[in-house]
């Protein structure tokens, strides 16, 4: 399930994550800024158009998603029909969740604009391994629509 | 009217609590059941410095049509001394009736210090006055959103203001999420809890450690109490949802004695007293907690079983809680220690997780039930006899997946679209669901993709927007989605893209009523096959049927008293009648007029007999299944109303097998 | 979404489908008693070898030589407590795997939980059963106040390292002179209210009394040498690490093929690893080279004083550490914007959380019976019993996460899962650790026990 992105922008690979060394439930405290941190090895992007067409959203890590580490994602909402930048929202939020086992992530992850116009969440961690599902919610007025991502979390 | 009575002899006469006055003791010891009464909603006792009894409890009862027991909606007061070993078996005279012609539903009672008596009313969306020794009745409040309004007030309560020595009344105006404080004096009304409370249920006067009134609201959204100075300040709260000591499931009744504030907390079926102290980081501390569910239907002397209210007298003597699936209230006075010893039976059945909410949807081989303690709607496989669980939708909270109280399900497209209202977010939410009626029988945790939501009073700018129903209207011009508002009486058609295309009034309320159309307590909807909706008139026992445009096109029902859950599939119609405990079935004729076909129910647990029976859903094989809600099952009937199955908890179906 | 993803109906939600199972068929004449495909050898590889320690930079003292010498001395010095004679080894007793051998830990009086390991303690992201502190140096602080525990006050601490010629020297060397309000005049036993204590008036006890009598310098000084008191102990347990266990012979010799140290491990004890990842699944919550996924769970478990759990666990403990002027987005925090700031910034409260404990580290078990927050089971069979037939497990809430299914666990695979366990057993590195030092202060001149750099 863990697929790259073909169409992913190649300034993402110089996005900041945060250190994936060893597997501890410590984390890594490595700057989260620093390119260097970054893991070798594919990363993560995928792409999922929300429920009723209104939006592609696009999710993608330089690194693999690591088990029990904290990451970081950057989102790109993307109009589907014209494929420029999709702007016509009040509100976007990211999270995740096991469905199978009924439960969330332990934190709350705040998505940040970054300076390509695209939005970068820190302090992602899927503490499970398993099926995870990323849920990108955008509201526009009164009315909260979702796309949603899926990753299969082994190790 | 005599109401019955049973008596228990566990705990401490006055006399023993009295002697042993320097010991702790707690309340919280069964001591007698009043039974009979016609789903008593609220209870309350007069205060210490008043003129009347002070064990002269007021019970709201919502009344009931049926059987020996029949009695109008009112307030009943009945002696709820702590009985002696020689009133043993005596029935409890009733010593007063009030508000009867006048209240429709009442959902709270308080009595002030000269005896008179307050009641809210969430028919009428009203604050009435009953003045001791029998004066005129006054209205105090009209349906509406201002200051001094009120949608659909769910408690009230009254207390004397220690610094200016006015009586001061306390309303939870639950549809429009807020209490009001009104300075009976003063005559000026106040906003408390305004963006804080999401639904509030019970609200009390609580006196602080320091001699200051509190005021205390329960939201049964959040499953919190909220502690706020009489001037507004939000002070902190206490609880969380669940089921864990300290955690409330949608607590509905509030009550203050001995420091602490009992909670009535109803869907754990338990009692939790709270010491209360905004001095406190944490506000609320529990104190003790008793009460455990029942174990076999009716089960009293103790068990509980959704406890909706909760008074103390003044005394703190006796603490009376109603039960009104069960008609009855119980009664527990003090017994020696700070807090009961654990009751062993709590630990050996857990906390109940077997219940089947009101609402029941059915598409294909699909069936769609609501848990109301957790709060998921719950998918069954029905291509058996009976009902196989194949997975869960939406988890507690608040963002999109999430519900916080679910209160109606719709299903479609052959169990492939799920449609869902909650109370607490005030919202409709979809979702997809991955079934796959070809391929063998099969669980699958992740059956359900959320998809999208609508906030409800964003979208109609109804600020008391009260989700009740839920239904699509399949129509050749385009699909709409029909959502009843329970604090306004109007329906909302959306399209398919969720944006509203009207907001139709079922009543006088918000709007101009549409000829033809007067509905008053809205419930259950459904679609037909023709592009109409029937309309469930609850108070008014019938049923609308009306057009995508809101147009009455007939009306029928005259068997009904208060009509609930409604499914239809052809040109046949069944409905369920909540308080007679039956089922009606109706056909539809060529020139649109109803006749009812045959009818069946009573009381029981025996098939074919409800307790309370709410939704209604029609599979595609003609089978139809009836929320029992009262029973903790579902039953299953032929297209004929023959009883082909059941499902639930064992206890509750031993009698269908 | 796909059918792969489907469970029969004999099998609970619980248990996801993607687990492969490990057979017994044994290859011949070699010491791998399991089929081992790629990716079971990944996996594997995954639970070891225990990664180097993670930095603590909320802790700027976390590897000072000088610092961990000076809470060695302080870990075993019971003059921490009010009554002067419990000390942090009092429950985490070297000899005992730092537990303390019994169900409920007692130090002043009887506690309401089991005392857990510190083994490799600063591998963890939460430190304690419900995780009310989140770095080794906040942990340390609690259970000095608390009056179950120690009984002791920070206002006392300051005054007892200001007054002890040894631990003051000691305290200069590392963290420099000591505030100059620090001297809390005549009432050192001085500390803030805890929770449920009333904060002043005749009610209070008398150290918080005493502590709402200082000055607010004066409660800043004391907090301050307190605060250092925790990063010097703190510094002392990031060296409590154990790995190198057999499994981890076992481990790296399946990476590089070496038949040998494949034999580290012995046949029962792989098939017990099979099933840990396979079947039995223990990994779901014990993942990773430290057994332990660092998050909170609850499993239903028997409660030591029978009936209903009372103890809410993580609920409680995600509201202390969030609320904790401590913590490592604190003032008191040498790095209050670094991930662990963000991290406890960003923690999720929910009453999901309610009675869920800290996963806790499968390795080093030897010694650390009875087991779990209580110490509700009394040795490793009869948690295996548990998990096999899930008897007396406490009522579940309505809204829990879905895990546990009974395992139903053969007599051969409890065996195996015991054999594997013990081969989590790591070698003991530095004895020198296991006891109060020489001295509190660090000879720089010589090499002594903690002058050298932590151990990986």
């Amino acid at each position: 399930m863990i697929r790259l992105l073909s169409t992913l922008p190649t300034a993402l690979v110089a996005l900041g994550l945060a250190a994936c060394g060893g597997a501890s439930p410590a984390e890594g405290e490595g700057d989260p800024g620093s390119a260097a941190a970054a893991a070798e090895g594919e990363g993560y992007g995928d792409r999922a158009t929300s429920s009723r067409g209104t939006f592609v959203a696009e999710v993608t890590s330089a690194a693999p998603i690591p088990l029990n580490e904290p990451f970081a994602v950057r989102l790109a909402l993307v109009d589907p029909e014209s494929g420029e930048r999709f702007e016509d929202y009040d509100e976007v939020t990211i999270d995740a969740r096991m469905p199978a086992h009924q439960h969330g992530m332990l934190r709350d992850v705040e998505l940040e604009p970054s300076a390509d116009g695209a939005l970068v969440a820190e302090g992602l961690l899927f503490h499970m391994v398993g099926h995870w599902e990323i849920h990108v919610d955008v509201r526009r007025g009164a009315r909260v629509e979702r796309a949603q991502l899926d990753v299969e979390l082994e190790f | 009217m005599i109401v019955g009575l049973a008596l228990a002899h566990a705990a401490l006469t006055p006399m023993q609590a009295q002697a042993s006055a320097t010991e702790p003791t707690h309340l919280g010891a069964y001591v007698r059941t009043i039974e009979g009464l016609a789903r008593p909603v609220a209870v309350a006792f007069p205060p210490a410095d008043g003129d009347s009894e002070v064990h002269g409890l007021h019970v709201a009862v919502q009344g009931a049509l049926r059987g020996e027991f029949a009695s109008p909606p009112g307030v009943v007061v009945v002696d709820a001394a702590p009985p002696s070993p020689e009133d043993g078996g005596a029935d409890v005279p009733v010593a007063a009736t009030i508000g009867v012609g006048v209240l429709e539903r009442p959902t709270g009672v308080a009595v002030d210090g000269s005896g008179g008596v307050w009641v809210t009313d969430d028919l009428q969306h009203a604050l009435w006055y009953f003045p001791a020794g029998g004066g005129a009745a006054r209205r105090i409040a009209e349906r509406g959103s201002a200051g001094g309004e009120l949608v659909l007030p769910a408690d009230v309560d009254v207390a004397r203001d220690p610094a200016t020595g006015n009586d001061l009344v306390l309303v939870a105006d639950a549809g429009n999420a807020r209490a009001q404080l009104l300075d009976v004096g003063a005559t000026a009304w106040a906003s408390i809890g305004v963006g804080v409370v999401d639904e509030p249920t019970s609200a009390s006067f609580a006196p602080a450690p320091d001699g200051t009134l509190l005021v205390a609201i329960a939201d049964g959204a959040r499953h919190r109490v909220e502690v706020f100075a009489l001037d507004g300040t939000h002070v902190g709260g206490f609880g969380d949802w669940g089921g864990f000591p300290s955690l409330l499931s949608t607590p509905t009744g509030l009550a203050s004695a001995d420091g602490n504030v009992f909670v009535a907390d109803s869907e754990n079926h338990r009692i939790q007293a709270f010491r209360v102290d905004p001095e406190d980081r944490r506000v609320g501390r529990l104190a003790y907690r008793f009460g455990v569910h029942a174990i076999r239907p009716g089960d009293g002397a103790g068990s509980l079983h959704y406890p909706s209210d909760v008074a103390v007298a003044a005394d703190a003597s006796v603490l009376a809680l109603t039960e009104p699936l069960d008609d009855r209230v119980q009664l527990f006075v003090r017994a020696p220690g700070a807090e009961p010893e654990e009751d062993p039976l709590r630990a050996s059945i857990g906390p109940p997780a077997a219940h089947f909410g009101p609402p029941v949807a059915a598409s294909g081989i699909y069936l769609a039930t609501v848990s109301p303690e957790s709060h998921r709607v719950q998918i069954h496989d029905l291509r058996l006899d009976e009902p196989v669980r194949i997975s869960e939708a939406y988890v507690y909270g608040d963002r999109l997946g999430m519900m916080r109280g679910p209160s109606a399900v719709w299903l479609g497209a052959d169990g492939r679209e799920l449609l869902t209202l909650d109370r607490g977010n005030r919202r409709l939410s979809r979702a997809v669901l991955d079934v796959r009626p070809d391929e063998p029988l099969a669980q699958d945790p992740e059956l359900a993709q959320h998809t999208d939501a609508v906030d409800l009073r964003a979208l109609t700018g109804e600020p008391a927007f009260v989700p009740g129903a839920v239904a699509r209207i399949r129509r050749e011009e385009g699909d709409l989605v029909a959502v009843t508002d329970r604090g306004s009486e109007r329906i909302a058609f959306l399209d398919d893209d969720l944006q509203l295309v009207r907001f139709v009034a079922c009543s006088g309320h918000g709007g101009d009523p549409l000829p033809g159309i007067g509905v008053r307590g809205i419930d259950g909807i459904a679609a037909t096959d023709r592009g109409t909706l029937l309309v469930v008139d609850g108070a008014g026992g019938r049923v609308l049927e009306v057009d995508a445009e809101g147009r009455a096109l007939a009306s029928f029902g005259d068997e009904l008293s208060t009509p609930s859950g409604i499914a239809a599939a052809g040109a046949r119609v069944w409905v369920t009648d909540r308080l007679r405990d039956r089922v009606e079935i109706y056909d539809r004729a060529d020139d649109g007029t109803y006749a009812h076909v045959r009818g069946f129910g009573g009381r029981g647990l025996g098939r074919a007999e409800f307790h309370g029976p709410r939704g209604v859903a029609i599979l595609a094989d003609g089978r139809v299944v009836v929320l029992d809600h009262g029973n903790h099952r579902g039953q299953i009937f032929d297209r004929e109303g023959n009883f082909v199955g059941g499902f639930g908890s064992r206890l509750y179906t031993a009698e269908l097998r | 979404m796909g059918p792969g993803r489907r469970s029969s109906l004999a099998i609970a939600f619980a248990l996801s489908g993607w687990l492969s199972s490990c057979g017994d068929t044994a290859p011949r004449d070699s010491a791998l008693a399991i089929e081992v495909d790629d990716g079971l050898r990944a996996r594997i590889a995954a639970l070891s070898p225990l990664p180097d320690l993670p930095p603590d930079p909320t802790n700027g003292f976390a590897d000072d030589p000088a610092a961990a010498r000076l809470g060695q001395a302080l870990f075993f010095d019971g003059r921490l407590s009010g009554n002067g004679r419990v000390s942090c080894a009092t429950c985490h007793d070297p000899a005992r795997g730092f537990t303390d051998g019994r169900t409920l830990a007692v130090g002043i009086a009887e506690g309401t939980r089991h005392t857990p390991t510190l083994w490799n303690v600063a591998h963890q992201r939460w430190l304690t059963w419900d995780g009310r502190a989140d770095s080794l140096w906040m942990q340390a602080l609690d259970p000095i106040e608390d009056p179950r525990e120690m009984g002791g006050s920070r206002g006392a601490v300051a005054r007892l390292l200001r007054d002890d010629p040894e631990l003051g020297a000691a305290y200069v060397d590392v963290f420099g002179p000591f505030p100059g309000e620090a001297d809390a005049g005549a009432a050192p036993h001085a500390r803030p209210a805890r929770s449920g204590e009333a904060a002043d008036g005749p009610d209070a006890p008398a150290a918080v009394q005493a502590w709402a009598a200082l000055t607010d310098e004066q409660r800043a000084a004391i907090d301050r040498v307190y605060v250092q008191a925790g990063k010097a102990i703190a510094a002392y347990q990031r060296r409590l690490v154990r790995g190198d266990a057999p499994f981890d012979t076992f481990v790296a010799g399946l990476v590089a093929g070496d038949e040998e140290r494949i034999a580290a491990l012995s046949p029962a004890g792989q098939r017990g690893l099979a099933l840990f990842l396979g079947r039995a699944n223990c990994v779901l919550c014990h993942s990773g080279p430290g057994f332990s996924d660092g998050e909170f769970h609850n499993n239903s478990l028997p409660t030591l004083h029978g009936g209903e759990a009372r103890d809410a666990g993580r609920y409680d403990g995600a509201r202390v550490v969030a609320s904790s002027p401590f913590n490592a987005a604190g003032p008191h925090s040498d790095a209050p914007d670094g991930n662990a700031a963000s991290r406890v910034r960003r923690l999720r409260r929910t009453s999901e959380a309610w009675g869920e404990f800290r996963t806790p580290t499968l390795r080093n078990l030897a010694h650390r019976a009875p087991f779990m927050h209580q110490g509700q089971f009394a040795d490793l069979d009869e948690v295996l019993e548990f998990y096999s037939e899930l008897t007396g497990a406490t009522g579940r809430n309505h809204h829990q996460e879905q895990i546990l299914v009974p395992l139903r666990l053969t007599e051969a695979e409890s065996a195996d899962l015991g054999e594997f366990l013990a081969s989590l057993e790591g070698a003991l590195a530095r004895p020198e650790l296991l006891a109060p030092p020489p001295s509190p202060r660090l000879d720089r001149s010589s090499s002594d026990g903690a002058g050298s750099a932590p151990p990986r």
